[in-house]
């Protein structure tokens, strides 16, 4: 029954996706196109090539963390909206470490990609620790602390870490500590290993150890966590550690881990709003790891295809983003129903 | 009963089979008639509420279809089904605690579409003046204005009850309504059905209580295994003949051994007041010693505090003054698995809330409150994964929990099997010292139930001390050595079962201490 019930969640979501893609199709005969022609379009841009296909990973590199960042949330029955504000701590903490510390060339990556981890770690905190102690309400928290996050590293990277040479940037980042082009001409680089094997570790925490076990509990029942004596504080922590983490892996992978600028822009532009595209991706997961990754991948297509989509089939990339809005609204249904009754039922 | 050829009712050779795959009816013929009270029988996991979730629209049928005066209907959802006059009081309830009685009836219901349209006061006051007119014909007592959250179970069903009656219902689906009633509010629910029955409404009945179908029905149809295997009048029926029908063979109750025996002090409560969600007292200074080897209950009519009393004891609130200790160890506000440590077991009085993860397998849910167990863990609190999946198949076994395996979600599993898949995991547990069932048996078939009085037995001649506590007095006087009757948070009396009748706990229940 566990495939099964696995099963069903897959196929809802592919029922979405199509949903999605149909209303889509609606969409583009209103506006003239020609929808199998944009599809064709987008399905060749996104895994035509195999650089294609290596471009379609790069873009879902950050997304799999920061939906990752919002799986654990729900599982754990929080609302954790905070990826985006952790992810540029991620991103400076990576920049500062990788951009100054001339380190041998292994050790600059590790160093760099777990200082991203732990700031952002750190910046996750408060929220969980406001939660635990006062019950102060993540969503909240979350969203206050994304808007502190964003002009703080602003302003960080303005007046401390800019790149004298060009004042839109900060300063760039060491070769030593730069993740590995996995082949030559294409972004994708070797911290997809490291997005992965994270999410293959969470899913091992949550479905393999005490700890996650509560989690789940604690996220899916409350009140039998209470029978069984979960420690809530114990669970809304972990969920924000490892979310945090994840986040910060994120934003550290596009600064350290994703060429050719190998650094941050001012205006947080490489970075901004992949920590909210990860609630979708989350969502079209199903809010598991293995999930995550895969509908990430799904995500990272219809980015990398539509800019194909666009120049050969003129559809426009608003369009796409359009249909990814239909999909989650989609998949959004029945999970917000159940959300819902949660919350009337408090 | 009625002489008309075609029946009011008819369900036609109706199947069902799971989306797992599980076929719980198959060629079910079911019909009711007007102003007939028909009892619905079966083991547990025979198809009763599947029959029923079918009848009423909230599942749809694999095969078969639905006749209606003739007419053959196709319900899409409860909507219709309640259109057409069907509505279900569920085995479980699914009010909004925060919201009143009144609004809890009249929600959902056409033009009440939302919590605004609540505020209109003048629909309030319509509506309030045409449940005070259901509640005069049915004799349904409940007050209006309280919040559902601070209401016992068995005024919550009354509430479920009129909400479905509120919709103009002809057919009134019960599934196990007795199970958390008291003998007196069973008498009540008995004499609301023949109110409704006398208003030419149908009653469907759902029960695992012989007795009870005896008393209260027309007519009686058994299911197993999906099937129907017989059909009765119940004035044709002697508890006997029902019970060959149900299980397919002959069987006698367990022999219930010499009783009055007892050891050394187990759980010693010493003046424990506890408070309600309300910031009520709803706990007041009870003081009562439970000895190894013996059965005490605690009987009452339910929302007179046994709920915050057993929740006081198991760790799940606080106590705000008093003592409770175990095996001579103070727990007095102890987290729940500090309590298991101490050897205490708790079979809750809600399985959906507290008993269980609902979306979790089985094989999960044998681990709720028990996933601290060196037993289960590896290094880094690693989860035994094969260690977990043998217990699940244990308790299976062991507990007879029906389900095609390990995997199944408890959410599938039929009412009597979530009850047996937490009875089996808290009592497979080790170094077990005392045991807090409360309505161990509930939503129990007769086998299992005798099967569960056996386990207690021989857990109390093992010299286990238990805290039975049981809205059902029969299954109370057999089994406990005393009884303690709760009345408004306090112990009315404490009686040895031997010196004692059924009628003495009866009044006492009521608040009557002669
Ligand atoms: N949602 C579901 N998915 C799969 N199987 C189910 C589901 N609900 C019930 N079943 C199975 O269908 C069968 C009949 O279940 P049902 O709940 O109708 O039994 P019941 O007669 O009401 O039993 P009980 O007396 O225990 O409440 C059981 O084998 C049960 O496991
Ligand atoms: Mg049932």
């Amino acid at each position: 029954m566990k495939l099964s019930s696995r099963a069903k969640a897959v196929s809802q979501s592919f029922f979405a996706i199509i949903i999605g893609l149909l209303i889509g199709s609606f969409l583009m005969i209103i506006f003239g196109f020609n929808p199998i022609n944009a599809y064709y379009a987008l399905f060749v841009g996104a895994f035509g090539t195999v650089t294609d296909v290596l471009e379609t990973l790069a873009f879902a590199v950050p997304l799999m963390l920061t939906g990752l960042t919002f799986a654990v949330g729900v599982r754990a029955g929080l609302f954790n909206i905070g990826s985006e504000g952790q992810m540029y701590l991620g991103a400076l903490a990576a920049v500062v470490i990788g951009g100054t510390l001339d380190l041998p060339f292994g050790l600059g990556v590790v160093c760099a990609t777990l200082a991203g981890a732990f700031v952002s770690l750190l910046w996750s905190l408060t929220p969980a620790i406001l939660k635990v102690t006062r019950g102060v309400h993540e969503v909240i928290s979350t969203i206050m602390f994304n808007w502190i996050a964003f002009w703080l590293t602003t302003y960080l990277i303005v007046y401390h870490f800019g790149d004298p040479t060009s004042a839109e940037r900060s300063i760039r980042v060491l070769p030593s500590s730069r993740y590995l082009i996995l082949f030559e001409g294409s972004t994708l680089t070797t911290v997809i290993f490291v997005a992965v094997a994270y999410c293959v570790l969470v899913y091992f925490i949550l479905w393999g150890t005490k700890v996650g076990y509560e989690l789940r509990v604690e996220g899916s029942n409350p009140d039998a966590g209470r029978y069984a004596g979960v420690k809530v504080w114990k669970t809304t922590l972990l969920a924000f550690m490892l979310g945090g983490i994840a986040s910060g892996l994120a934003g550290a992978s596009q600064i350290i881990g994703r060429p050719p600028v190998w650094s941050f822009y001012a205006t947080l532009g490489n970075v901004a709003g992949l920590g909210f595209d990860g609630l979708g991706v989350a969502l079209i997961g199903r809010n598991h790891p293995i999930g995550v990754i895969a509908a990430s991948i799904f995500f990272g297509a219809l980015i990398q295809g539509s800019r194909y989509m666009q120049y050969n089939a003129g559809v426009y990339f608003e369009l796409v983003r359009a249909i990814t809005g239909i999909i989650i609204i989609a998949l959004s249904v029945p999970e917000a129903i159940t959300v819902l009754r949660r919350w009337v039922k408090k | 009963m009625n002489d008309s050829i075609t029946p009011f009712i008819s369900m036609m050779s109706i199947g069902k089979i799971y989306p797992d795959g599980t076929t719980a009816l198959t060629d079910v013929h079911f019909k009711v008639e007007r102003g007939e009270i028909v009892g619905l029988l079966g083991e547990n996991g025979a198809g009763k509420t599947t029959l029923m979730k079918i009848l009423s629209g909230l599942l749809q049928p694999t095969s078969g279809k639905i006749i209606i005066n003739g007419e053959s209907v196709n319900f899409k959802n409860p909507i219709d089904a309640l259109s057409r006059g069907i509505g279900i009081v569920h085995q479980h309830f699914a009010l909004v605690p925060i919201y009143s009685v009144l609004e809890n009836i009249i929600l959902g219901q056409e033009g009440v579409k939302n919590s605004i349209d609540l505020l209109s006061s003048l629909k309030l006051e319509r509506a309030r003046e045409k449940i005070h007119k259901l509640i005069e014909i049915t004799g349904l007592e409940v007050p209006l204005d309280a919040p559902v959250g601070s209401l016992s179970l068995g005024i919550q069903q009354r509430v479920e009850i009129l909400k479905v009656l509120y919709r103009g219902i002809d057919v009134l689906i019960l599934d196990e309504p007795t199970s958390f009633l008291t003998p007196q509010e069973v008498k009540e629910l008995f004499q609301i059905m023949k109110n409704l029955k006398k208003d030419n409404k149908s009653v469907i009945f759902i029960t695992h209580k012989l007795k009870e179908v005896l008393e209260a029905t027309d007519r009686i149809v058994v299911l197993r295994n999906g099937s129907v295997v017989g059909e009765t009048l119940t004035s044709k029926a002697s508890p006997e003949s029902l019970a060959l029908m149900m299980v397919g063979r002959e069987f006698q109750p367990p022999k219930i051994e010499e009783k009055g025996f007892a050891g050394k002090d187990l759980l010693k409560v010493d003046r424990l007041t506890v408070k309600s969600d309300f910031d009520t007292l709803a706990v007041k200074e009870i003081s009562f010693d439970l000895k190894e080897g013996e059965i005490f209950a605690v009987a009452g009519v339910e929302g007179n505090g046994q709920a915050e009393l057993v929740e006081a004891l198991t760790g799940l609130r606080k106590a705000e003054s008093g003592k409770i200790s175990v095996g001579g160890f103070e727990v007095t506000n102890k987290n729940p698995i500090e309590l298991f440590r101490a050897g205490m077991v708790h079979i809750p009085a809600d399985r959906h809330k507290h008993g269980l993860v609902l979306d979790f397998s089985i094989a999960e849910n044998s681990i709720l409150g028990r996933q601290w167990e060196p037993d289960f863990l590896l290094t880094f609190s690693r989860l035994n994964l094969p260690r977990i999946r043998e217990l699940a198949s244990r308790i299976m076994k062991e507990f007879n929990v029906i389900a095609p395996s390990i995997d199944t979600v408890a959410k599938s599993l039929s009412g009597g099997n979530q009850q047996r898949l937490i009875v089996g995991r808290e009592l497979s547990k080790r170094n077990v010292k005392l045991i807090i069932a409360v309505h161990p048996t509930r939503g129990l078939d007769i086998a299992s139930t005798f099967y569960m009085h056996e386990v207690l037995i021989k857990m109390k001649t093992a010299g286990k001390g238990i805290l039975l506590v049981s809205a059902d007095l029969d299954e109370i006087m057999e089994l406990s050595d005393r009884i303690a009757v709760i009345y408004e948070g306090k112990f009315l009396d404490i009686k040895r079962t031997s010196e004692t009748t059924k009628e003495e706990i009866g009044l006492l229940m009521g608040g009557i201490n002669q």
